[in-house]
Order: C-alpha cells, then structure tokens, then sequence
C-alpha cells in the first residue's frame, strides 16, 4: 500500500504538500479547457451538459449503465517514494493529479466535468484543496491507526463498499453546484 | 463493527460533518470543495 513507503513524518508531510502540488494545476486545467469549450455557450446549456455528465456518470455508479471510465490505470512507480521527502512530494503530486492510479468510482470524473462546464478560478482553488484533502485522509487514518494491517483491510475491503455511500453523499451536493448555483 | 470499518469511522465523520455544513450554507465554494473532498475520499481504496 502507498502509506507504507510515506508513514513516516517528514514523508507523510511530504506526501500531503505533494497532494495539493499536484491537484492545484489539474483543477485549473480543467477550468483552462473549459473557459475556451463553454465560452460561445450561454451558461444555461453549459448547467444541462453538466447536469448532463453527472447524471450518466451517477447512473454508472450504480451499474445502471455500463462503460469504461476513462483513465491511466497505471500507478505510481514505488521506487519514487524511495528519496526521502522530495520521492514523497513528486509521490502524492502524481496522486494528487488523479490522472495516474485506477480509479474504482467516477466521482472524480464528475467533479471534473463540473469544473469544464461551471467552474471559476476560486471554484477550482477549492476543488482541487478538496480533492487534496480527501486523499489526505486516507493517509492521516493510517498514521492515526494502531493496527497498519486492520488499515490495509479496511481500504482494501471495506472502503469499496462503501462506495454508493460515496455516490448518495455526491448526490445532494451536485444538485446544488450544478442546478441551484 | 469490524476494527477495519472503526479504523474509517474518522474519515467518515469528516465527510458526514463538511457535507451537513455545505449544504446547510448553500451554493458556493464550500459546494465545491466537498464534493471534490468525497470524491478525493472515494478513490482511496486505490493508489
């Protein structure tokens, strides 16, 4: 597990200034790329092309549609983790781009869509902070865990099912970006 | 519970708790940055 090579302080927080190194610009790519897509769009049909991707990738969620997510699918080398601090920093930056591990839910899909269609440079500032945060908590509950093994499990095993918890948690959330912004 | 499911139980909370307090402000950053939060959090089972 990718904990096990950044447990340490100075790697772990390593591993965090990595996190949001690498989410920041990825989250303001996306508004990049959106300001030039939706800039002949009047906002109303950019909402509904957001609406849009957040319902058909909500229904993918929940196996009511069938398609590949697009991804890398491919990990972060482990010997990167190996240089102290700075192997930790380039570690998290990669997984904090979200663009190089496989992906198990289309939710980070979703929120960069929303980004494409809908969002700001402040939007994206939080988003990528949130992103970053997310996959920090993994991290900190291995460091605040007792048992590593228990943690291993539990984002082994457990966390995926929890997964359309994940997506019901999203559900009220993009209704509000998406319809009453 | 199972001691792997209590190891989540922190990481849950905090979802639960910034995802009641989006919601309650309404539409803005806050909207933003927890949606990104959960989807950040739902990747981790993956590396």
């Amino acid at each position: 597990m990718l904990s096990s090579s950044v447990r340490r302080g100075s790697d772990a927080a390593g591993f965090i200034v990595g996190l949001f190194l690498g989410a920041f610009p990825t989250a303001f790519a996306f508004v990049v790329v959106g300001s030039l897509l939706r800039a002949p769009l009047p906002v109303l049909v950019c909402q509904i092309l957001a609406g849009l991707a957040a319902v058909v990738f909500l229904l993918r969620e929940f196996d009511l549609l069938k398609f590949p997510l697009l991804q890398n699918a491919r990990l972060v080398p482990q010997f990167v983790a190996l240089t102290p601090f700075w192997g930790s920093v380039q570690f998290g930056a990669e997984m904090g781009t979200g663009m190089r591990t496989y992906s198990p839910t289309g939710l980070p899909h979703i929120m960069a869509l929303c980004l494409v269609f809908l969002g700001s440079w402040s939007d994206a500032l939080l988003t990528g902070a949130g992103f970053a945060l997310g996959r920090a908590l993994m991290l900190l509950t291995f460091l605040l865990a007792r048992d590593k093994q228990s943690a291993d499990k539990a984002f082994d095993f457990t966390l995926p099912k929890l997964t359309p918890l994940f997506v019901l948690a999203c559900v009220p959330l993009l209704f509000v970006l998406v319809v009453l912004r | 519970m199972t001691a792997s499911t209590r190891l989540l139980v922190p990481g849950l909370t905090a979802i639960v708790v910034a995802e009641i307090a989006a919601l309650w402000y309404g539409p803005g950053g806050f909207i933003w940055l927890t949606a990104a939060l959960v989807a950040g959090f739902s990747l981790s089972g993956s590396v």
